[in-house]
């Protein structure tokens, strides 16, 4: 027996290259089997075995360990089922190789530490020294260094998203994923990296009121709680704190990064020192398990609340009770509160948001926010509140619970919401796994961040095949656009020969207007003329006429009165009238036939000069219209050129976005590819 | 103590060790004297079937594949298959190995131990050879290749019963256990769903990486779990949760198919021996006309854990001699199987007592498969004393005696008991038994007049024999004015639906379905469901003033509803058991009172009969009486169905049934018990010994002592078994635990003996005032009696029979030495009062 602990004694610390001891090899043992009744929680028996001392000390019968002696120890005793009771209970014996731990760290002389001492915890520095409260001096913390770009684990889905933080100085959200926090930029809802979380499933996420740090709490259901901080723009983890038995279900850090807050199932508020990671002080008042808390932004106060309606506000540095806060009847969900500090607001299963002054601890509004249950409530750095809720459905409110939007209902439980720093955009989380982000002003979607992205490699090659799809969009859109336009030149070319036109008709008219005049006066003096030469051909024909009546009648007379002497001269006379006459009208008719060519020749001119006149006024009549139709046609093919032109460039910009990020990845690839990989779960 | 003289001390010494005394006392008895009556009148009759049990001889009768019947429908299912060898003598085996069972078709299923998995489809047979015997089983596998979509109610839900996640103790706590609950049993499938997948997001499931959630890790106590390991990793149980995680934990649409119903395989076993085994195979019919194995998921319990020990798989493993019934749940269904184990290869020689009716004949058959030898019959004298006490709850009188014992008459035990039947103290036996169960007691609801008249009419229907459906329908069924038609008390005694419902199923029909008011009931068939159908038909009772301030009107409302308290839906009537009757515009009260009693009620016939056996054999056939349930089953079904309906064919007349019972072989069996019946409580092998009840044993004191009582309300004289009213009562009666009629539970008559009621009897009023104020012993001695001649006379009197020999002798040697005999006697007298012999019937 001796030789076989000896053995093992000799064969175990070989593995860890370490003594066996607690710390190292019994603790993580212990804390998996036996913590959930030897707890600082539960201490069943009086015996706690995930603390060193308090083992060591011993139960309420009596010590368990005797240092270098198993068979009298009655830890290993039980465990090894070689006494009753066996441990532990109900389930079956835990493995052997753990019992040969626990056998040969109790031989070895039960060492706390590989140093048999106890062990210096390493100070962290976090920047206690330097820490800004409000706005941080220099650009909005953002990661400066390249992050892991692998994810820790990539899963069929994605969990339900219970973790979300926005950080208040900066478009950085982080988002929880299983055993990882991935870190996105709101404003391209871009994947920037991923921080590891091999504890588990991360169940909180806070920034530090300067936006510097990033808290994650979470861990293994019925096992392991942490919480550890990261610092946001290299992504190293600083320090990791809590002896959790099952995962941290609230956690906050103080404004001056000195506390960190932490709960859960053992309902239990802790809260320790970031410098060292020890416990400061530790609360036993809530009933049940812990399920919010919240530092002040002014450092002073602690807000928690559990799973049946507590809600207590303590003062951060000593734990001392300042509020007993009643009101909800059901579990509280989260806790936020307001940039002044004077304003805590309570989300709820019993489907209220409410806020309480801290002047006398009372409520001071109370809103039904949604039906079945409030999840998630939190203020954003413009005092509006963004809440999510069990109708599915994730709502912004102004600082007085005035309703100001509802956005699209989710596919399912809307489980946590937030703002980001500039108040712009809204982010909503639900049970399916998406996380949604809104513009905040007009509700519109902006895009779905994964939660649960893949790999570098397939994560370029969608980007790529976007890009593609996009390279895809964008062509023909650029066409279209330059076919609108020559559209458009064509119309305005028309345009211009119209107003030319309406230019030059009016002195063409004016032209038209003279010429005419011209051919009339020429014709109305032919015209005239003609008259002239009628009339007295008329008179001639006329008196000719009476003349040769006269010279019948005197004719008649001459024979009938021979005699008269008179008579025939006065016929003879007549008749060289009438041949006087006669000869006088031949050159009038001459005349006359003369005239009638130019008189037609003038009255076809004037004829012609009016048509013309008449077609011209009405084409100048007709212009103002003509010109009205194709001022409109060119509108709207300046229209559609704008519009195609919005299009092409908007797809220019989706393009040039994914182009960009294509770029960025495959940077982001190089970079890797040369850089040693960093081991993902340091 | 003081009081009494040193002498009769003795004396009570000397009683309590005589005749009776050789049954197990209850407490050590310091004078052995030897039995002065012979121990058992039984001559054994020489043996006339010898059955040999020996494993050579055992002849095979019977070889069974269970289930009779094989279906395998998709991927996921599976069979256990077992086979049963019965043999003549009534032995089973479990010969699954032995006749090594094969499918003619070997390609279509798969042998994992003894349960089929499906490989390919079509149809074949399982065969199996044992003994020179070959049996045969349909097989069919279909859509061997295809997945069965999992369903959270049919592959989820019975996993945390079977696991025992939801039970009671554990998360099936009204408030859950460590932050997590489930309904009790499972009776809220909806909320558990919700409880699972949504009520603390992120917690319990990992959608991501199914494999790591906490339901996962805590069932298999890969984390710190309270209740500790239920399931191992990667076994059927996980796997159906992986798979329902894997499918993103969906809920069932509203069309899912519902368990129907549950069958159990085999339906009884004979084990022979410490060690020997039997596989028990469960099945599930469902809604959509499918079936299920569902050995795996069936939750297994035994009501005799030394007997047969049931595994978690089913395998059922015997222990110790005794009776078993091992039981599977699933569902919302119990089913179970009755197991015999006897020692190996017992020698048993049944001895044919002789059989007077249907009854000795099923009680006989239950012994001969028990492997118990009955007690013989009793005494004539026993029997007077036992049938005087049971049928009319009196002490035979000195003339009874006298006339029974000198009676020739080959049928005289069966002249007693028809003589008995007739007489007016065997209804006012059961008027006071049947005033309990109807809580027959005045209130500040209920006023004396009231009391008084619900009294009578329940004496006048039993007076008249009138058949007990009859009186039960125009009870519950009854409408009017509590004074006008006293049978409406009923409804003014209890005036809350849910109790009025209770009491109508625990006295009626014998069931307990309080569970059911909260949860589906863990061990019985009931679920909420049944129990709001039930309730409804006593929603529309509507109650009024009269002009009397005393009384009630009780009426049918016709309005009125009973909402199931999870979904809130208005329950339709449906009878316990049975169909939904169309109860629009008709008087619901009217039409359950009409089914109650009626031979469509499966349950009214043979609980009615059950109440009245338990009467006469101090035990039920279904113990407790008011408890019928299918985890306490009958402890001789055939004999409790006989029962039942030979009280249907004799129109529910039970003083018939009182007859077939009082003159049965196995009434009149002795409290003797040999080894093979020393053990047995149950089975009806010997008469048991029971105290006499509170109203009957004061009536008794009475008397014998020639005293008379004065009871509120009655006149002096009358009999405690008279008194109407559940609140009167005395010291005495409430000493002997009288019914308070608070309940209707049949617990609440008291029969256990108590220190107080020794010391009362030996010390109290009852005993030694009486026997001053009756002064029998002074006018006997007046009569010039001798001492010898009132002894005896007291023994008859007290005991029904003469003192023995020994008894006398001891008796009259310290009479004889005193002075004073009239003391002396009375002192004997006392002694007799206060002997167990006295004060039990048996």
């Amino acid at each position: 027996m001796n030789t076989l602990i000896t053995l093992l004694a000799m064969t175990i610390p070989a593995q860890g290259e370490k003594k066996v001891n607690y710390q190292d090899h019994v603790l993580p043992v212990l804390q998996a089997k036996c913590a959930n009744c030897h707890s600082t929680d539960k201490k069943r028996g009086g015996l706690v075995v995930t603390n060193y001392t308090k083992l060591m000390e011993g139960g309420s019968s009596g010590v368990v360990v005797k240092p270098g002696d198993p068979s009298n120890s009655s830890l290993f005793n039980t465990v090894a089922h070689k006494v009753e009771p066996f441990m532990p209970p109900k389930s079956p014996k835990i493995a052997d190789a753990e019992i040969a731990i626990i056998e040969g760290w109790i031989s070895a002389g039960a060492p706390e530490t590989s140093g048999s001492k106890v062990m210096a915890v390493a100070k962290k520095e976090i920047g206690l020294k330097s820490v800004v409260r409000g706005r941080p001096e220099g650009p909005p913390p953002m990661p400066s260094k390249p992050l892991p770009q692998e994810p820790v684990t990539k899963t069929r889905r994605a969990n339900p998203v219970t973790a979300i933080a926005s950080n208040p100085w900066s478009p950085l959200v982080a988002v929880g994923g299983l055993k990882q926090v991935l870190l996105y930029h709101a404003d391209t809802q871009e994947l920037l990296g991923m921080l590891p979380f091999p504890e588990g499933l991360p169940t909180v996420l806070k920034f530090s009121r300067n936006g510097g740090l990033l808290l994650v709490a979470g861990g293994r259901g019925s096992a392991t709680g942490k919480v550890a901080l990261f610092n946001v723009q290299t992504g190293e983890r600083i320090t990791t704190v809590g002896e959790e038995t099952d995962t941290v279900l609230a956690a906050d850090i103080s404004p001056d990064q000195s506390l960190i807050a932490l709960g859960g199932p053992s309902k239990m508020l802790r809260v320790y020192n970031t410098a060292d990671g020890k416990l400061v002080y530790e609360v036993k008042k809530h009933t049940d398990w812990i399920t919010a808390l919240e530092f002040s932004p002014d450092g002073v106060l602690l807000a928690t609340g559990d799973r049946s309606s507590g809600m207590y506000v303590w003062e951060s540095f000593n734990g001392r009770e300042y509020f007993t806060l009643r009101g909800h009847g059901g579990a509280i969900t989260e806790l936020s509160w307001r940039q002044d500090s004077n304003i805590l607001l309570s989300g709820s299963e019993d489907g209220t948001v409410r806020q309480w002054e801290m002047e006398n601890g009372g409520q001071v509004r109370s809103w039904a926010a949604h039906g079945g249950g409030v999840l998630g409530a939190r203020y954003g750095m413009d005092g509006r509140i963004v809440s999510a809720g069990r109708d599915r459905t994730v709502k912004l409110w102004d600082g007085n619970g005035g309703a100001v939007r509802s956005f699209e209902a989710l596919p399912d439980l809307a489980l946590r919401a937030t703002l980001t720093h500039d108040g712009t955009r809204v982010l909503g989380t639900d049970w399916t796994g998406q996380v949604v982000e809104w513009t905040a002003i007009d509700g519109k979607r902006l895009g779905v961040l994964a939660a649960n992205p893949g790999s570098l490699a397939d994560r370029l090659a969608l980007a790529a095949k976007e890009l593609e799809k996009k390279q895809a969009a964008l062509a023909p859109l650029l066409v279209q656009a330059r076919q609108a336009d020559d559209v458009m030149k064509q119309t305005s070319a028309a345009i211009n020969e119209v107003v030319a036109l309406q230019k030059t008709m009016p002195p063409q008219i004016e032209l038209l207007k003279a010429g005419q005049a011209k051919a009339k006066a020429a014709k109305d003096a032919l015209q005239s003329s003609k008259t002239g030469l009628e009339m007295d051909a008329k008179g001639r024909e006329v008196v000719l006429l009476e003349l040769r009546g006269m010279l019948t009648r005197l004719k008649d007379l001459a024979q009938k009165a021979p005699a008269d002497k008179a008579l025939p001269l006065a016929a003879t006379r007549a008749q060289a009238l009438v041949v006087l006459i006669e000869q006088e009208a031949a050159p009038v008719a001459t005349k006359l036939k003369e005239l009638e060519p130019s008189l037609a020749r003038e009255t076809k001119a004037q004829t012609d000069a009016e048509g013309q006149l008449a077609a011209l006024t009405v084409q100048l009549a007709a212009l103002p219209k003509r010109l009205v139709d194709m001022q409109a046609a060119q509108k709207t093919a300046t229209d559609r050129v704008k519009a195609t032109q919005v299009l092409a460039q908007q797809a220019q910009v989706d393009f040039d976005v994914a182009k960009a990020i294509v770029d960025r990845l495959k940077a982001r690839q190089a970079t890797v590819s040369t850089q040693p990989a960093k081991a993902a779960g340091s | 103590m003081l009081n009494r003289s040193m002498p009769a001390w003795v004396l009570l010494l000397a009683i309590a060790s005589g005749a009776w005394a050789q049954t197990p006392a209850p407490a050590k008895v310091t004078a052995p004297v030897p039995p002065a009556v012979p121990p058992a009148k039984v001559a054994v009759p020489p043996p006339a079937v010898a059955v040999p049990v020996s494993t050579v001889q055992r002849q095979l009768v019977k070889l069974e594949i269970l289930p009779p019947q094989v279906n395998l429908a998709t991927r996921q299912s599976r069979q256990v298959v077992s086979v049963q060898a019965t043999y003549a003598d009534g032995i089973t085996e479990d010969v699954t190995e032995k006749s090594r069972p094969r499918l003619s078709n070997a390609a279509l299923a798969r042998w994992e131990k003894n349960t089929l998995l499906p490989v390919s489809d079509g149809a074949c047979e399982l065969v199996a050879e044992f003994g020179g015997r070959a049996v045969m089983v349909p097989v069919q596998v279909t859509q061997a290749a295809e997945d069965r979509p999992i369903s959270f109610r049919l592959d989820v839900m019975p996993i945390f019963m079977r696991a025992g996640c939801n039970q009671g103790g554990c998360h099936g706590a009204a408030r859950g256990r460590d932050g997590f609950r489930l309904s009790l049993f499972g009776f809220d499938a909806e909320g558990d769903h919700y409880r699972l997948t949504r009520e603390f997001n992120g917690r319990r499931l990992n959608m991501a990486s199914p494999a790591d959630s906490l339901l996962l890790e805590k069932s298999a106590a890969k984390v710190a779990h309270t209740g500790g390991a239920r399931i191992v990793e990667n076994d059927l149980y996980w796997n159906s949760f992986v798979r329902w995680l894997d499918a993103d934990a969906p809920n069932d649409a509203a069309t899912i198919a519902t368990c129907v119903g549950v069958d159990i395989f085999p339906k009884n076993a004979v084990l022979n021996g410490k060690g020997a085994g039997q596989q028990m195979v469960i099945k599930a019919r469902y809604s959509d006309g499918s079936d299920r194995d569902v050995t795996h998921l069936a939750l297994f319990l035994s009501s005799n854990e030394t007997s047969a020990k049931i595994a978690p798989d089913g395998q059922v493993t015997a222990g110790e001699r005794g009776e078993a019934f091992v039981m599977a749940r699933f569902s919302t269904f119990t089913v179970g199987s009755p197991i015999v184990v006897l020692p190996r290869d017992y020698q048993f020689v049944w001895n044919n007592p002789a059989e007077t009716n249907y009854i000795d004949k099923l009680v006989d058959a239950k012994l001969q498969k028990l492997r118990i030898t009955p007690s013989g019959i009793c005494s004539d004298e026993v029997f007077l004393r036992r049938a005087f006490l049971d049928i009319v709850g009196t002490m035979p009188e000195a003339e009874d005696y006298k006339k029974f014992m000198t009676s020739v008459s080959p049928k005289k035990r069966e002249e007693l008991v028809d003589e008995l039947i007739s007489r007016k103290e065997f209804v006012e036996l059961w008027v006071l038994k049947w005033a309990e169960l109807l809580q027959i007691r005045s209130s500040n609801q209920m006023s004396y007049k009231a009391t008084l008249l619900y009294y009578n009419w329940l004496q006048d229907r039993i007076a008249r024999n009138v058949p007990v459906n009859e009186w039960v329908a125009e009870l519950l069924g009854a409408s009017g004015g509590t004074f006008k038609n006293p049978p409406t008390n009923y409804y003014q005694n209890e005036t809350d639906i849910l109790k009025v419902t209770e009491n109508v199923a625990q006295v009626f029909m014998g069931m307990r379905i309080q569970c059911a008011q909260c949860h589906n009931h863990p061990f019985d068939r009931w679920t909420m469901d049944d129990y709001y159908s039930f309730a409804a038909f006593f929603s529309q009772i509507g109650r009024k003033g009269a002009d009397d301030p005393r009384e009630l009107v009780v009426f049918n409302s016709g309005g009125g509803d009973v909402r199931h308290p999870v979904n809130n839906k208005v329950m339709q009537p449906k009878f316990l058991g049975g169909v939904a009757p169309d109860t629009a515009g008709k008087d619901r009260r009217q039409m359950m009172a009409q089914w109650l009693a009626s031979p469509e009620n499966p349950y009214f016939a043979t609980n009615m009969s059950n109440i009245v056996w338990a009467h006469f054999m101090g035990v039920g056939i279904i113990h407790e009486v008011d408890d019928v349930r299918v985890s306490n089953p009958p402890s001789n079904r055939e004999l409790l169905d006989e029962l039942g309906k030979k009280f249907t064919d004799y129109k529910y007349d039970f003083k018939k049934l009182v007859r077939d019972i009082c003159n049965s072989q196995t009434y009149q069996r002795a409290t003797t018990t040999n080894a093979s019946n020393e053990l047995d409580g149950r089975n009806f092998s010997h008469a048991s010994i029971r105290r006499i009840k509170a109203e009957t044993f004061l009536d008794c004191i009475t008397q014998v002592t020639t005293t008379r009582n004065k009871f509120p309300g009655l006149p002096l004289g009358a009999r405690a078994v008279q008194i109407a009213d559940g609140t009167v009562s005395n010291y005495f009666l409430t000493t002997f635990g009288r019914a308070t009629r608070e309940t209707v539970c049949a617990c609440e008559v008291r029969l256990e003996p108590t220190l107080s009621q020794s010391l009362h009897l030996l010390n109290g009023e009852t005993t030694g005032n009486r026997i001053k104020q009756g002064d029998l012993v002074g006018k006997r001695l007046t009569e010039k009696k001798t001492p010898p001649e009132i002894l005896e006379e007291i023994y008859i009197r007290c005991l029904a029979r003469k003192p023995t020999d020994l008894e006398r002798q001891k008796i009259m040697a310290l009479v004889d030495v005193e002075t004073d005999k009239k003391k002396a006697l009375e002192d004997a007298f006392w002694a007799v009062l206060n002997s167990r012999e006295y004060m039990f019937n048996h």
